[in-house]
């Protein structure tokens, strides 16, 4: 498994440098502004355009991704933002979910999930509110429930524990 | 041999029109609404178009599950296949563009796709969206009724229930012969001919019920 507090230590200040020159990243930030996280901090880590990862993701403050992620990503109650040059091919879980890279696999939103033009979706989205901005694409299905949110998380835990 | 092109249709048919009226869209929203206070159930939706944001804000207030197959220019740009077995090709392709959710679906929405379509390839169609249809799945679209039509299908966004946005993506149009929902019917077997309105756009909204 791998922790996205250790990660935010190893990152380089010349790394983080790269995403905060970006001037798309800060837009995002700046559009979504504040966001705070679980331990109430505004601060987001990151996942910078150089760093591919394979494997599951979990991690209890907001996240921004402007890398490739393979796997599995759970964000618990906080924020994840898919940079503009975020590639991600995973099931993900957070409170909100923003879009602005591209994006196959599950989505599910406890509270919301948006798609911004810059985005493009392929797959399940369930959250009980989706939006969506003129330009993003998407392809897939979308639950408005939010008890079958759960239920999948739950459907999903369970077969990861049965394959490890 | 090149399609005969003709001039730009009137504007009835452009980006600046007016909202088309949708009477049998209205009343499909209106039996859902219905059924929803008696069985608790919000509708599940194919739409066959492209993601709309003034789509997804009407579906979800009043859909409970939602596809977005985006695949009408997939499905236009079917052709039939050069092969000892067309159907086989077929059926294989449209698994690809119509991807089986295990789903079966109150609405499926075709828009203006069904003028697009090489009639032969409905037959087909029919049989791969069986599988997501219940005993009462209606199919919704619209036809022209002229004999030119654009060469793209429109772009469609609803506003609400009684007012969808069409926006065509090219003013060149194509001279067809244009079908009529009992024609539509001959290819689908397994719908029913409910009900169609001649609008005042030059389009016919129809609704075709499972039989």
């Amino acid at each position: 498994m791998f922790d996205i507090n250790e990660m935010k230590k190893n990152v380089s200040d010349k790394f983080t440098k790269n995403i905060e020159s970006k001037p798309e990243s800060r837009q995002v930030l700046k559009q979504d502004a504040p966001v705070k996280n679980t331990q109430g901090s505004n601060q987001l880590a990151s996942i910078g355009p150089s760093i591919h990862f394979k494997g599951e993701l979990t991690g209890e403050e907001g996240l921004i991704i402007d890398g490739q992620v393979e796997g599995t990503i759970d964000l618990k109650g906080n924020q994840l933002i898919i940079g503009n040059n975020g590639k991600i091919k995973a099931d993900v879980f957070a409170q909100t979910i923003i879009v602005n890279g591209s994006l196959t696999g599950e989505l599910h939103g406890k509270e919301r999930v948006h798609i911004s033009k810059t985005g493009k979706v392929q797959g399940n989205i369930f959250s009980p509110r989706v939006s969506l901005e003129d330009g993003a694409k998407f392809k897939g299905s979308i639950d408005m429930s939010e008890t079958k949110h759960e239920k999948t998380r739950q459907n999903i835990q369970d077969n990861q524990l049965k394959r490890a | 041999m090149f399609p005969q092109l003709q001039p730009a249709l009137s504007d009835y048919y452009s980006d600046n029109a007016e909202p088309l009226k949708t009477r049998i869209f209205d009343s499909i929203w209106e039996t859902f609404h219905q059924q929803d206070t008696t069985c608790a159930r919000k509708p599940e939706i194919l739409d066959l178009g492209s993601a709309q944001p003034d789509s997804f804000n009407f579906y979800s207030q009043h859909a409970g599950y939602l596809t977005i197959a985006d695949c009408i220019d997939s499905l236009t740009n079917l052709t039939w296949p050069d092969e000892d077995s067309p159907n086989q090709s077929l059926h294989a392709a449209l698994e690809k563009i119509i991807p089986n959710t295990g789903k079966q679906y109150d609405l499926v929405l075709c828009w203006d796709s069904f003028n697009f379509i090489n009639p032969k390839i409905l037959p087909f169609i029919h049989d791969h969206l069986l599988q997501f249809c219940s005993n009462k799945t209606l199919i919704h679209g619209f036809l022209f009724t002229s004999e030119n039509r654009p060469i793209h299908p429109a772009v469609f966004k609803i506003l609400d229930a009684c007012q969808i946005q069409h926006a065509v993506t090219t003013n060149k149009t194509i001279r067809h012969t244009p079908l009529t929902p009992l024609a539509i019917n001959k290819y689908m077997p397994n719908f029913r001919y409910a009900r169609s309105v001649l609008m005042r756009s030059g389009l016919q909204e129809f609704v075709l019920t499972r039989k």
